[in-house]
């Protein structure tokens, strides 16, 4: 049947009028035999616009609509809502793009343009004229969220879906929740005590209803699709059993290993039986493992002797568990710039240099110190005291090119808390640039220089080594070509933000794209930055790029709005311009399994050939061109399609 | 502890006395190095280094090396890296009192046409109350030694009456001589 098609061309103002000949155009395009009608006007988006298309299809009984106007990615939403009022199929209305891809490159052609223009909708109307009503895919959706890492992004994730009511499971690697912000001492700009800021929302998450919260737990396995992800989730042995502990911290007094406390940057010792912190939710421990007496030697047992309520369990095994879930976050946060490439700094081999978050544990009060400044060498309080910044930030040659964006107003928030701590102490700081772009950053960066007499120096240093037991830091201050030598009793390294070790791991099981460096992609840098390539995953906080608690909490309540909304729906709905396979044709050589980048494709274990999970597939068409039969082809795009469309640019 | 900086105290007492070191040292600490005031500076080609630079190394601690230079006398005190500065840092009246401390100490450098210049306008605005420029121009090139240097535009000046051969009088001389005598506090 020969279809009748209505071409609808956009002024849009004089974006597109003012190259393209409009009246030129309709006239042509009306003289094509399978256009029905062709009509220009100054605006098809505004309402007005949309009611013209609408009465167009009813009285001309059209049943294909062309709108030549601007990008799809613009307005193909709305015009496919307005066909639909006209009682069409929404997948018989088609964009010609005749702005981004004609009059806005193509200014100073005229002609040329409305030559362009002509084609591009011709090639369309090639498209319509085999367009097929379709409806869009709907599947089932579990309305259950899942939470990888639990430092503040994860946790504000949690709590945002939490409190409107959905389900939530917050998996967590380490024993306790919190993250590196649990680690810091105080907040830049208004030095907000983070212990303040964060034990709250903590116990927040631990007794929330809505909250299951999963620590010492790793994912291990992710498949399925939004909607119904099915995840295996690894339940580390912690060997003491947490149900039953009460975390009185008797076992952990009596313990007798000492090893280096994580959670103190090494500055500190803990038990092999521990919790992270004074402060840790939840404050029950677990036995390291590979420090333990009694599981490495098979002597000791003196926190199973003293645990009055036998809570300890040398045999505890870990568990996999599986879980299903309807959408994840990835809030697995970041990780400090390798301290085996820190030796240029002298970091390893002399004890006063430390790395920033070494530094914020010296400053907390809960830290190995109390929150003294103190030489980790020998105790003495520092009087001098030299912070530098880009340390393997916009390095491209030997670190990281990218600006790791929160160093300077940490070194800005040392610098301020050493000089209240040590008010006869002086602040040196290295930088080659000052980046304090936020709401009240500046302010707070010129507050230290001017109020504590902070001395910046605009360089790098060239050489950092000990004498006597000072640590001698050359550099030169580059405005007056000056070289600066100064005896410093503590040095401080401002370390780059570098992705978790094992980020590219969790992207593969999840299916989701990274970074060259290991940062998860966003789905569109500006657009949808918190969602993934993959459908259903969003991010939240540094997992995605280095970013200050502010931008991590607003990332985390935008994901989490976003699955809010996901969760709103019945079912998830979406687009049927899918990929489909003629059976006839197919004969199961599995070339489309491995080309389907989305995990979009199987073998039927019955019918030995090809089929397409519909609410996987994204229409990327690399099926298509994998398939030696030709027995795969997009809905609505098929390979017929396009070659009628090219054959129509020539 | 840096070296040769402004604690280092042996160097620069004797320079500078630790007042007026913390005066300057105050005034300066808000500079963002933003060379808005060397861009302006109508002499800054002429100083050696501008005022951005002067107040970068008084900022890590040479003030030996700004007092000596003779940056702080080319400075025209026009006033315009004031006005410019986004933090309103009086670099004039940084200046100024480096050159009075370069000069009461005898630490000046060696630009002497400069210092002689500012010395004989002072002597004449002593004598006359405000500048007499036939006598100021006679002593001075008496004392330079430039005999010949802008001769012409000496008779330009002559000619349209901008060198009057005798002084003018003004009316509060004596209170001009008295500023003179006032002597200042000791710095």
């Amino acid at each position: 049947m020969k279809k009748r098609i209505g071409v609808f061309l956009c002024w849009c103002g004089s974006n597109i009028a003012e190259v393209v000949d409009v009246d030129k155009v309709i006239d042509t395009v009306k003289n094509y035999p399978a256009v029905a009608h062709a009509k220009y006007y100054k605006y098809f988006c505004s309402e007005l616009g949309q009611e013209i298309i609408v009465e167009a299809i009813k009285k001309h009984k059209l049943d294909g609509v062309i709108i030549a106007a601007c990008s799809p990615a613009m307005h193909e939403e709305t015009f496919r809502k307005a066909v639909s009022r006209g009682g069409l199929n929404e997948y018989e209305c088609e964009i010609a793009n005749v702005r981004e891809q004609c009059s806005w490159v193509h200014r100073m052609q005229k002609g040329d343009a409305t030559q362009k223009a002509i084609k591009i909708i011709s090639s369309m109307i090639e498209k319509v004229k085999q367009n097929k009503p379709l409806k869009a895919v709907s599947s089932s959706l579990i309305k259950r969220a899942l939470v990888i890492g639990s430092g503040i992004a994860g946790m504000q994730a949690a709590l945002d879906i939490a409190n409107s009511g959905y389900p939530v499971m917050l998996v967590e690697r380490a024993p306790s929740i919190g993250g590196h912000m649990a680690q810091l001492a105080e907040t830049f700009p208004t030095l907000d005590c983070s212990q303040c800021i964060i034990t709250p929302k903590m116990v927040e998450v631990s007794q929330h209803p809505k909250i299951n919260l999963l620590t010492y737990s790793e994912v291990q396995d992710v498949s399925g699709c939004v909607g119904d992800f099915t995840v295996k989730i690894r339940l580390k042995a912690a060997y003491v059993d947490r149900k039953k502990c009460t975390g009185c911290g008797l076992c952990i007094e009596k313990c007798p290993v000492k090893v280096d406390s994580e959670f103190n940057q090494g500055l500190g010792k803990r038990k092999a039986i521990y919790v992270t912190s004074a402060q840790a939710v939840p404050n029950k421990p677990v036995i390291d493992s590979e420090h333990c007496l009694y599981l490495t030697q098979g002597k000791c047992q003196i926190c199973s002797k003293v645990c009055e309520i036998k809570a300890v369990d040398y045999k505890q095994k870990e568990v996999l568990i599986e879980e299903k879930f309807g959408a994840i976050i990835i809030a697995t946060g970041y990780d400090l710039y390798p301290d085996d490439k820190l030796g240029e700094y002298g970091y390893g081999s002399y004890k006063n240099v430390i790395s920033g978050l070494e530094f914020e544990r010296l400053n907390s009060a809960s830290g190995p110190t109390n929150g003294e400044i103190l030489r980790p060498s020998d105790g003495k309080p520092a009087k001098e005291v030299v912070f530098i910044q880009c340390i393997g930030s916009r390095d491209p040659e030997n670190g990281m090119p990218y600006c790791s964006k929160i160093c300077c107003m940490y070194t800005a928030k040392h610098a301020i808390l050493y000089k209240r701590k040590v008010p006869d102490g002086q602040a040196y700081v290295f930088y080659m640039d000052i980046r304090s772009g936020g709401k009240g950053y500046e302010e707070f960066v010129q507050q230290g220089i001017k109020e504590e007499n902070i001395l910046y120096f605009r360089g790098q240093v060239s050489k950092i080594f000990e004498e006597d037991d000072k640590i001698v830091v050359w550099g030169v201050d580059t405005l007056t070509n000056r070289k600066i030598e100064i005896e410093a009793d503590l040095v401080v390294l401002a370390t780059a933000i570098v992705p978790r070790d094992d980020a590219k791991k969790l992207a593969k099981l999840l299916n989701v794209s990274t970074d060259e460096f290991g940062f998860y992609r966003e789905a569109h840098v500006k657009l949808r930055p918190v969602e993934s390539t993959t459908r259903g995953i969003f991010f939240a906080g540094c997992a995605q790029g280095p970013k200050d608690i502010p931008d991590t909490i607003s990332q985390a309540g935008c994901a989490a709005n976003k699955i809010n909304n996901l969760f709103s729906q019945d079912k998830i709905y979406s687009e049927p311009m899918v990929a489909y396979v003629n059976e006839e044709l197919c004969r199961g050589c599995g070339l489309c399994v491995t080309a389907c980048p989305y995990d979009a494709r199987e073998i039927d274990s019955r019918k030995k050939i090809a089929k397409v999970t519909e609410a996987l597939c994204q229409g990327c068409g690399a099926c298509v061109s994998a398939c030696p039969n030709k027995a795969c082809n997009l809905k609505n795009m098929t390979m017929e399609q396009v070659f009628r469309m090219i054959d129509k640019l020539e | 502890m840096m070296k040769n900086t402004k604690e280092d105290k042996t160097i620069n007492e004797k320079v500078l006395p630790l007042q007026i070191r913390k005066e300057i040292s105050e005034a300066i600490k808000k500079c963002y190095a933003c060379s808005k005031c060397t861009s302006g500076c109508p002499v800054a080609g002429q100083m050696g280094f501008g005022p951005a630079l002067l107040v970068r190394w008084l900022l890590v601690g040479d003030i030996e090396k700004i007092i000596k230079s003779k940056s702080i006398w080319v400075c025209s005190s026009c006033q315009n890296c004031y006005s410019r500065c986004p933090f309103e840092i009086n670099i004039p009246h940084i200046i100024d009192l480096l050159k009075e401390q370069a000069q009461s100490k005898g630490i000046a450098g060696k630009e002497r046409p400069t210092r002689l210049f500012h010395q004989i306008f002072l002597f004449n605005i002593k004598r006359f109350g405000r500048i007499h420029e036939a006598s100021f121009i006679g002593i001075w090139k008496a004392l330079s030694g430039k005999w010949f240097s802008d001769l012409g535009l000496g008779a330009k000046m002559f000619v349209k009456g901008k060198l009057p051969l005798f002084p003018e009088k003004i009316k509060y001389q004596k209170d001009v001589e008295k500023l003179f005598k006032t002597k200042t506090k000791p710095r």
